[in-house]
């Protein structure tokens, strides 16, 4: 059995978070409709105040860089960090470690299909980040690494969520995990910050902080910053690719990190199994 | 052929002793009851069978196979119903079955078939488009032995499987269970209420504070089991007075009690004996309307055999 196709963990986690299944017919056309004018709503306002170039330039580090980053930094973590828990409080755990399923499929499965809502709201901002890129005169190479580093960024989360799950026995238990680890990760490179301006000598460049490479609000926020702007980390920093390949392969080592450590352990048995 | 041999199996917890050098061999297609008081092994027993626990020492086999070597050549012979049990409450029933048989790696093309068997079985099938959430308890209960058997295993281990069951369900329940042993499925059935299992197993194993008291056919154990026989003699009212005197003087007769017109005769003797002491009350001139060995029940051996204490 592959660890995609026919994964049964993978179906049911796409049904329940995707599917609306269990809402009566008038509750569904009453939420895709919701949605069907949010999202254009969104969009026509956005366009309609970004009419011009630089102000294309100045509200997309506050769309990109702010709303979306925070949207999914918070979105992906929160709804991973139940996957696990909410197996162990069901009492439905133990049946499904005594199926046939190997540990990668639950881990995968449970992973990628609660990132799917996630995933969904990245892809209903793309072409709204795409047509704002387009306004503001953005390369499109840097569209492309923006975008990359936005969904890195939310698998990491994502992943940072599913562990915590895995690592705590109760949902209540791994959401408070998840948020201070969410917090964590993002306050804490800035409260370094202020410990490295007081030891370095040179000149205060706040792109060569290494512990800031990682940060996502940071990172997106400087890259979704254009050219018109004036201040682009591309400009002033020749680290620009270097901080983009160190996020992402940071990010995408630790999700391998955080989602490989409880394969494994699922795969020693019993001791995981008693939980 | 025993499926399942368990060989000296022990376990503790942080110094407490939960099984004491357990050894239990069970036949294929037999129904073993496993009863013992609220603490005594039992689901640790079968959390061990079902590879979901290490044991501190021992071994136990499940068709030859080491339940620790290769524990998912064990999975796929055994369904698991442990005593407290979750179910996915966002399914349909036949949704949730169908989730465990693609988990089992059943073909997808033989799903329908086998989910709309295990549904029959267990008398499931008017709730196949019913949400699992709709269920009452029994039939969660059911549902969740439909989930056991998906994957066509050897041996059923069914932990305390009637706990929390209205009386009727529990008719059911056991009904079925009878079903299964026609299907040649090998059950384990741990439970602390003796009547439940009294009526269908046909071997049992009482366990108490980690220690295996007594284990086999339930006819033979409740022999074994006893001190003494318990015979029950039925005459006239008017032999009544002339039966007590023979009674009281056979030797081998330790107590006798007239309970609802029968006596009940406490008789330390073998069969060879109890014949003499029906020729004895003929020769007396009593007339026998009645002449029987007590077997008792589970609820007797029960308490003989256990001293009330937990592990």
């Amino acid at each position: 059995m592959a660890l995609w196709s026919d994964n049964p963990i993978l179906a049911r986690e796409l049904s329940v978070r995707l599917s609306m299944r269990r809402q009566s017919p008038a509750q569904r056309r009453a939420a895709l409709t919701a949605v069907g004018v949010a999202i254009p709503l969104l969009y026509a306002t956005v366009l309609w105040g970004a009419r011009d170039a630089r102000i294309a330039a100045d509200i997309r580090p506050l769309i990109v860089g702010g709303l979306e980053t925070a949207l999914l930094a918070l979105f992906a973590p929160i709804l991973a960090a139940s996957a696990f828990t909410l197996e162990r409080e069901k009492q439905t755990w133990n049946a499904l470690l005594m199926t046939r399923l190997r540990p990668w499929q639950i881990v995968l499965g449970k992973y990628v299909g609660s990132l799917a809502p996630a995933a969904v709201v990245y892809a209903c901002f793309l072409p709204l980040n795409a047509a704002l890129a387009a306004r503001a005169g953005m390369s499109l190479p840097r569209f492309v690494a923006e975008s990359i580093v936005l969904a890195a960024t939310m698998c990491l989360y994502g992943a940072v969520g599913l562990f915590c799950s895995w690592a705590c026995r109760r949902t209540q238990a791994a959401n408070t995990a998840v948020t201070l680890a969410v917090l964590a990760m993002l306050a804490g490179p800035w409260l370094l910050l202020p410990l490295w301006v007081s030891v370095t000598s040179s000149a205060f460049n706040i792109d060569q902080f290494v512990p800031l490479w990682g940060n996502a609000f940071m990172v997106m926020t400087r890259l979704s910053e254009s050219p018109g702007t004036g201040m682009t980390m591309a400009d002033r920093s020749a680290l620009f690719p270097l901080i983009i390949g160190t996020n992402v392969l940071l990010s995408a080592a630790t999700t391998a990190f955080l989602l490989w450590v409880p394969a494994v352990r699922l795969a020693d048995g019993p001791e995981e199994m008693v939980h | 052929m025993a499926l399942v041999e368990i060989e000296r199996l022990r376990k503790e917890y942080e110094g407490l002793v939960a099984l004491d050098d357990l050894s239990l061999s069970i036949g294929e297609g037999e129904i073993l009851g496993f009863i013992g008081p609220n603490g005594a092994g039992k689901s640790t027993t079968i959390r061990i069978l079902a590879t979901l626990l290490e044991p501190t020492s021992g071994r136990a086999r499940i068709d030859g196979i080491d339940v620790m070597e290769d524990p998912d050549a064990v999975r796929a012979r055994i369904g698991y119903m442990p005593d407290s049990f979750g179910v996915y409450d966002d399914f349909k029933v036949w949704e949730y079955l169908d989730f465990f048989a693609s988990a089992y790696r059943i073909p997808k093309v033989d799903r329908p078939g086998l989910v709309d068997m295990v549904l029959d079985v267990t008398n499931l099938t008017v709730k196949r488009d019913a949400w699992v959430e709709s269920l009452s308890r029994g039939m969660k209960q059911r549902l969740c032995l439909a989930r056991t058997l998906v994957h066509n295993p050897k041996l059923l281990l069914l932990d305390e499987p009637a706990s929390g069951l209205d009386p009727r369900a529990r008719i059911e329940f056991r009904e079925m269970l009878r079903e299964l042993r026609a299907l040649g499925k090998t059950i384990v059935v741990s439970s602390h209420i003796l009547p439940e299992l009294a009526d269908f197993c046909t071997s049992v194993a009482i366990v108490e504070k980690g220690v295996l008291k007594v284990a086999g056919p339930i006819a033979d154990v409740m022999g074994e089991a006893r001190e003494h026989r318990v015979l029950e003699v039925g005459v006239p009212d008017t032999d009544r007075a002339a039966a007590e005197r023979v009674l009281g003087a056979f030797r081998g007769v330790e107590s006798v009690v007239l309970l609802g017109g029968v006596f009940k005769v406490d008789f330390d003797g073998d069969l060879d004996q109890q014949t003499t002491l029906l020729r004895a009350l003929l020769d007396s001139g009593v007339r026998v309307r009645r002449f029987a060995e007590d077997m008792g029940d589970l609820e007797d051996l029960f308490l003989r055999v256990t001293e009330g204490q937990l592990a």
